[in-house]
């Protein structure tokens, strides 16, 4: 009997105690939220647009949402000065992507290198979020061309046909940095005599922010398969983000704008003084009302 | 013995009942935000509006996750995010706050209070003190709060947001907010 009215003086003290305990921390606790799920969410703004400078970046233009490409690219610097060191010439592409669906968008374009067509599309697999249990952003992409030149010998239309593939798998690491990799494989249906079909190359991209609107973006397309007459791409600029445009700089040793032109037809190299200046203009319209789609998915 | 811990284990129930009155909560709040000038009206809504009420103390609480503002175009919501509120580095903004007049709001009494609400508001890492002015609708278990928008302005220059000389004409250095939250008794 003793040992049981122990046990209940036990028990009543220790209720007292939790009371006490919660009275304390219930006016210890100055939130009256109290504990806020952690916010998971997809990182967005990897990159200030749809390309790193010529390889496609992790992000995709958002569903309902027209991006309109203007590219450019200068002479060769060892044009020399009769050339005016490349300004005398010009290579143009113009282009227009649009977000079909979430993380799905397609583009077109025209560019004067070898009066090519090009259709691409890109698609964001998985999406990197902010709580890390998807820590890489991974997108596959694939584009053809039609290369409409004259040709000195005759040619069928699919000799005409060139096509890219791409994984691209990217990661924006803090607020200012972000990096992606980006295997790719290009196939022409006509290659010079002696070179192979395919090429395969491993796309290498980084964008580090100078300040919110403008950052520094680099690109190296090392390629292999190719006898060393194609040499590998690297491309150095800055991207400012003025409102609705994003405005791309850069030097570059690629004159091809479409994926299977700089990446497999790239013939100039740093060292040779090939090297020419060249900017992208993206602006986008939006057409569709994001509120169309479903949530936080752009 | 026993009867003494029980009755102050009694008393300490009651009185902590007693003390923190009822707290009203809702984490699907909404705030809203409108700017207008000339050249551009821009306007976004989150509806994920985390708040919280305790009507004994009059004292009240919203959190606002940034990201969750959703606009009418993608990139002015990546603007927003990216260049205006940096919201990677300050990725809520919060307002704690009391009733000034709290103890006219009759909680158990269905009706509309008007109040004004005195408080911190916190926002791009920058904390100010603002007074809210607006209303408290009491309706059962239910309490809607809702401000004045006319009333409840924010100055981009005083959360130290700044807004580049070629997007100016575009947005407003003053923002109406707009808040609409019903909360329910926890």
């Amino acid at each position: 009997m003793i040992l049981k009215n122990n046990n209940r003086i036990k028990a009543a003290s220790f209720l007292v105690a939790a009371f006490a305990f919660l009275q304390v921390s219930a006016q210890g606790d100055t939130s009256l939220l109290g504990d806020e799920p952690a916010i998971v969410e997809k990182v967005q703004n990897a990159f200030k647009t749809t390309r790193v400078i010529n390889l496609p970046s992790t992000e995709v233009t958002d569903a309902g949402v027209f991006d309109f490409k203007i590219n450019h690219r200068f002479g060769a610097l060892n044009t020399g000065a009769y050339n005016a060191f490349g300004l005398d010439q010009a290579f143009v592409r113009l282009g227009g992507e649009y977000g079909v669906i979430p993380n799905l968008m397609i583009g077109l374009g025209r560019t004067s290198v070898d009066k090519a067509y090009d259709g691409y599309f890109k698609w964001r697999v998985m999406h990197q979020t902010s709580d890390n249990k998807k820590p890489v952003s991974v997108l596959l992409y694939g584009d053809a061309i039609y290369r409409k030149a004259t040709f000195s010998f005759p040619v069928t239309k699919t000799d005409r046909m060139a096509y890219a593939a791409m994984l691209i798998i990217g990661r924006k690491f803090n607020e200012s940095f972000s990096m992606q990799i980006t295997p790719a494989v290009v196939h022409f249906n006509l290659a010079p005599a002696g070179q192979k079909n395919d090429q395969y190359a491993l796309g290498i991209g980084f964008r580090q922010k100078i300040t919110n609107r403008t950052s520094v973006n680099a690109e190296y397309i090392p390629v292999f398969g190719s006898d060393g007459t194609f040499k590998s791409s690297i491309s150095i600029g800055c991207d400012i983000e003025t409102g609705g445009h994003v405005f791309q700089l850069h030097f570059t040793n690629s004159n091809g704008m479409t994926d299977p032109q700089y990446i497999g037809r790239n013939t100039e190299t740093w060292q040779s003084g090939g090297i020419r200046f060249g900017f992208n203009v993206s602006r986008v319209f939006t057409f569709v009302d994001p509120s169309r789609f479903s949530r936080n998915s752009y | 013995m026993k009867k003494i811990i029980l009755v102050s284990a009694l008393a300490f129930i009651v009185l902590s009942a007693f003390k923190a009155g009822n707290v009203y909560k809702t984490s699907t709040g909404v705030i809203k935000f409108f700017s207008h000038t000339n050249m551009e009206d821009i306007d976004a809504t989150n509806n994920q509006v985390a708040a919280a009420l305790a009507s004994s103390t009059g004292t009240v609480e919203f959190s606002v996750t940034i990201n969750s503002f959703q606009f009418k175009k993608a990139l002015m919501q990546k603007h927003f995010q990216e260049n205006y509120m940096e919201s990677g580095k300050f990725p809520k903004s919060t307002f704690k706050g009391t009733i000034a007049d709290n103890s006219k709001v009759k909680y158990d009494v269905n009706g509309t209070y008007t109040v004004s609400i005195k408080g911190k508001l916190t926002m791009h890492g920058v904390t100010k003190d603002v007074t809210v002015p607006g209303k408290i609708t009491v309706a059962g278990n239910k309490i809607t709060l809702e401000s004045d928008k006319d009333k409840f302005k924010v100055k981009l220059k005083d959360y130290n947001i700044k807004v580049p000389a070629q997007n100016a004409a575009n947005v407003s250095e003053d923002i109406s907010i707009s808040v609409n939250c019903a909360l329910t008794k926890k």
